[in-house]
């Protein structure tokens, strides 16, 4: 017999109260009148002795009483002796389906359920086993259990999903649950072993001590796949702006074949376009020119005829035909060269939906900034008290400024908004031929993903930013000294650029990479990053931006069923996208549609290696001799029974007996 | 206590068959049950033996004489009324009882029998209350109204103080002057040996002497159901006890004492009678007159 948690025998110190009370319990016999003493005698010894051997009896119980109480805590297991097993090496299952996309293959996912169904068939006594899906993430759906119906009916509620396959996700999945068994584990993984569900590194598909992996591959060996891998293009169009669309089809065949790709503007047929796709390639479809009604405009791009896994033959996007997004540009720059290259590189992108509003600083004071999206300082000197507390009442609440630091911003020795101390800009070298180029680049900024490191750019004057701890620097020249800042302040953000935008400082405005800086940092500080309207399943989507944090957005999924409560639409940050199809979230005064597209990684159907498939299983053989010796082990120790409900049965007759030996004492007591 | 309820009529009821039964056998309850010690003048002829010097010469048969010129003198069979002496043990250890009638309770009940069957066959009946002492002292008589008197002494013996039997009966060697018949009641808690010896004397001159043991039935069999603290009625002692020994020791040291008593008391020719107070008291004379009877 051994203890689960031993820790609770030390309850079992208790039985030193009934002792105490037994031992030094005061006697206190009756006192009768009696006639004579005469042939009566002392025997104090004698009476002392039967007392404790009537008591002892009570004090047995009371001992057993807390004994046992004590054990019961202690989870105590017996140890089967080894007869009981005969010599059966039993064994968890942990029976591990994909349910993952690359399932709804063919009857990919009928040949998995069977094959589910005779691992649990072929259990032998002793065998235990556990159901797990794969995909979306791995999903225990049983406990440890010996009940092959119950095994059964668990695999018989899966099907496969939309979801991606990660073995990643399994191996340590299992490493988790056969941590403390105690028996072998043997890991029946039912899949169709899709390359691409290999995680980056090798050692993530490490098994667990002395575990063996069974593959049970209901790949097709021949299966072929063609899928809508990809759409891209103009999806935001404002104007005379035409939608474009370009679609990547890949064929994941031995053959080379024709596709119709047929695109779909809110279940109408616009055009349709037949390719080649080439054995293990991929072919485009290009939709051009197409008109897209106002608002937001559903886009399927489908593939035709459909294959044996239909489901990602299609793919959705959305199309935003809207105003573009306004953008107050305030110079003080009275050619108005800023604004030119900045509204010229808004226009070149294809990303950005900008309308740019060019205004003086004089003009400024009328405007109220709440309507747009950024607003843009150009080498602006102090504002009017009017515009600057409006536009420091703006930023508070959510919006976004860019600063350029020119000549006079920087004669001020402060920029608008900011507390930062800016010195007078001074010559790089004293001579119009020294520059300097940007050094250092935060890329993993939003706002800087496509810059390049301003490559060839050539600052030949900047200002001197004197940056704080709590300042984020995203760009230093090569001096290291700061070029772009970035301030929080209240709500909203500040970037400033120290240098200007006129093409006098530097040369930035006429390189092509100020289109992907303007474009990008005007998106970023904008709030609207791309790829809010397509989205892969199971990604989360963010509910909530700056400007829009404290309304309410109400998200229906793709059967137009509310996804979110009404208590959630108001304070869920986030919306797991959990199905294929069109999410609509309505804000007050806006409605967007976010198209969910299954991971392109799943249409691929290419199976892994054979050589890795046995290095993976090797993982779990690699403590073979572990394994054998629990397998032994097992043959000769069969699962512990639990005998808590014994010990719960002695316990009650304990308590029993010593209730009725105390009412005895007290009964003899009363009639003495 | 009211007499009516010392002289029980069902109590009666059965004397009177006993009673009926000895006046048939011999005249009076007592002479009926033991022949008169003395010899005195009666009209039944027991024996001639000759004249020795100190004879009362009243007793010569002269008409022997002048047949034969001896002098004999002529014998009678002396049946005449005796007297009983009650000697009634009043000690503290007497208050005892377990199940409503205590022993001296049962003891007056006894007493007031044997003082009323006495009485009603002309006897002369005493009576001495002692415990270590001589409490109450009435002299053998047949008057009227001497059974009334005995009666109110035993109404009035409530149990007190300690045992000791030797007083008394020195006292009552003082106070008797005929020989008769002498009834201890007592619960006897004293050396047998000692009770004897005490009594002696009284037997060699003569006396019919019985001992009436009053036991309560838990003085024969305790029973305690637990160590229990005993405290001597008497001499306020007090001892812890085992139910263990009450059981089995105490039940054999009482049952060898009552043999000792019995066996002491036959070695003076006196009767010994354990009376259990759970008897019915009929049933205890009952026992005495029949043992009586046996004895003749």
């Amino acid at each position: 017999m051994s203890l689960l948690s031993p820790w609770f025998l030390a309850g079992a110190l208790a039985v030193g109260l009934p002792l105490w009370l037994h031992l030094l319990q005061r006697q206190n016999p009756v006192k009768l009148p009696f006639s004579s003493l005469m042939f009566m005698e002392k025997r104090q010894q004698s009476s002392l002795k039967e007392r404790k051997l009537r008591y002892l009896l009570l004090l047995a119980s009371r001992l057993a009483l807390l004994i046992l109480l004590a054990l019961a805590f202690s989870k105590p297991v017996w140890d089967q002796p080894p007869a009981a097993v005969l010599g059966r090496i039993a064994t968890l299952h942990l029976v591990v389906i994909d349910t993952s996309l690359s399932m709804n293959y063919g009857d990919r996912w009928q040949r998995a359920v069977a094959e589910a169904e005779g691992i649990i068939d072929g259990m032998e006594g002793g065998d235990r086993a556990q159901i797990i899906s794969n995909g979306p993430g791995v999903q225990v759906l049983t406990s440890i259990s010996a009940d092959q119906t119950e095994l059964k009916n668990a695999i018989a509620t899966l099907k496969p999903s939309s979801s991606r396959n990660s073995f990643g996700e399994v191996a340590e999945a299992v490493r988790s649950l056969a941590a403390e068994r105690e028996l072998p584990v043997e890991v029946h993984l039912i899949s169709d072993f899709q390359q691409t569900a290999m995680p980056g590194r090798f050692s993530d598909l490490t098994l667990p001590t002395a575990a063996l992996m069974t593959p049970h591959n209901i790949a097709d060996p021949n299966a072929a796949n063609w899928a809508v891998e990809s759409v891209k293009g103009t999806t935001r169009l404002f104007g005379a702006r035409k939608a474009r669309l370009e679609a990547t089809i890949a064929g994941f065949a031995p053959a080379e074949t024709e596709k119709r790709v047929t695109l779909l503007l809110n279940g109408q047929r616009v055009a349709t376009e037949t390719i080649k796709v080439p054995a293990g390639g991929r072919a485009t479809a290009k939709f051009e020119g197409f008109d897209a009604p106002k608002g937001h405009s559903r886009v399927e791009v489908v593939l035709e005829p459909a294959d044996e896994l239909p489901i990602d033959d299609k793919r959705l996007v959305t199309i935003d035909n809207s105003d573009p997004e306004p953008i107050l540009f305030v110079t003080s720059d009275r050619r108005q060269r800023d604004v030119l290259y900045y509204r010229a590189a808004l226009d070149a992108s294809s990303e950005a939906v900008f309308g740019v509003e060019s205004l003086s600083p004089g003009e400024a004071d009328r405007i109220v900034p709440d309507r747009y999206a950024l607003v843009v300082l150009s080498d602006i000197a102090p504002l009017s008290s009017t515009f600057g507390s409006r536009l420091e009442k703006y930023v508070q609440s959510g919006g976004s400024v860019f600063i350029a630091v020119g000549p006079k911003t920087a004669a001020e020795g402060k920029a608008p908004l900011s507390s930062l101390r800016i010195e007078l800009p001074r010559a790089t070298g004293g001579s119009t031929a020294r520059f300097q180029l940007a050094g250092e680049v935060e890329a993993s900024h939003p706002a800087l993903g496509h810059v390049e490191r301003l490559r060839g750019v050539k600052f030949f004057r900047h200002a001197l930013l004197w940056t704080t701890e709590s300042d984020e620097v995203l760009m230093r020249l090569s001096d290291g000294s700061p070029l772009l800042v970035e301030q929080k302040l209240g709500e909203g953000r500040l970037i400033l650029f120290a240098s200007s935008l006129d093409n006098v400082w530097n040369d930035l405005p006429v390189h092509p990479v100020f289109v992907p800086f303007v474009a990008e940092t005007a998106t970023y500080l904008s709030d609207m990053e791309e790829g809010a309207a397509q989205a892969v399943v199971d990604s989360v989507l963010e509910l909530r931006r700056r400007r829009t944090a404290a309304s309410t957005v109400q998200a229906f999924d793709p059967q137009g069923e509310r996804a979110l409560s009404l208590t959630e639409s108001l304070t869920e940050q986030m919306l797991p996208l959990t199905q294929l199809g069109f999410y609509e979230l309505r804000r007050p005064g806006l409605t967007e549609l976010v198209a969910v597209n299954p991971d392109a990684r799943e249409s691929n159907l290419r199976p892994m290696e054979t050589d890795t498939l046995a290095l993976w299983k090797a993982t779990g053989r690699e403590h073979e001799d572990i394994r054998e010796a629990m397998a032994s082990e097992s043959a000769l120790k069969p699962p512990p029974l639990r005998i808590w409900r014994l010990i719960l049965v002695l316990l009650v007759l304990a308590l029993l007996i010593e209730s009725i030996l105390g009412n005895w004492h007290l009964k003899v007591q009363r009639e003495v | 206590m009211a007499i009516q309820t010392l002289l029980d009529p069902k109590l009666l009821g059965g004397l009177s068959n006993l009673e009926l039964v000895a006046r048939t056998v011999v005249d009076g309850f007592l002479t009926g049950l033991h022949r008169s010690p003395q010899y005195g003048f009666s009209l039944e002829f027991a024996e001639y033996r000759p004249y020795v010097q100190g004879d009362d010469p009243r007793f010569i048969d002269w008409n022997v004489y002048s047949r034969t010129d001896r002098t004999y003198i002529k014998r009678y069979l002396g049946e005449t009324n005796t007297h009983l002496m009650i000697l009634f043990d009043a000690s503290a250890s007497m208050g005892f009882g377990s199940h409503g009638v205590s022993k001296i309770q049962y003891a007056r009940f006894l007493a007031s029998a044997l003082s009323y069957l006495s009485i009603r066959q002309h006897d002369a009946a005493g009576l001495i209350i002692f415990d270590n002492k001589v409490r109450s002292y009435r002299p053998p008589s047949t008057r009227p109204g001497h059974l009334f008197a005995l009666l109110h002494l035993l109404e009035h013996a409530e149990p007190a103080t300690t045992t000791n039997i030797e007083l008394p009966f020195e006292h009552f060697q003082q106070h008797l002057s005929h020989r008769g018949m002498v009834a201890v009641i007592s619960d006897f808690y004293a050396d047998p040996e000692a009770v004897v010896k005490a009594v002696r004397p009284l037997a060699y001159r003569g006396n019919d002497m019985a001992f009436f043991h009053i036991l309560d039935p838990a003085e024969i069999e305790p029973s305690f159901g637990e160590s229990t603290l005993l405290e001597d009625m008497e001499t306020g002692d007090q001892l812890e006890v085992s139910a263990e020994y009450a059981r089995k020791e105490y039940g054999k040291r009482i049952r060898e004492h009552s043999e000792a008593m019995k066996h002491k008391a036959q070695g003076i020719g006196a009767d010994y009678i354990l009376l259990d107070t759970s008897q019915p008291l009929d049933l205890a004379l009952r026992e005495y007159l029949l043992f009586r009877q046996r004895r003749r």
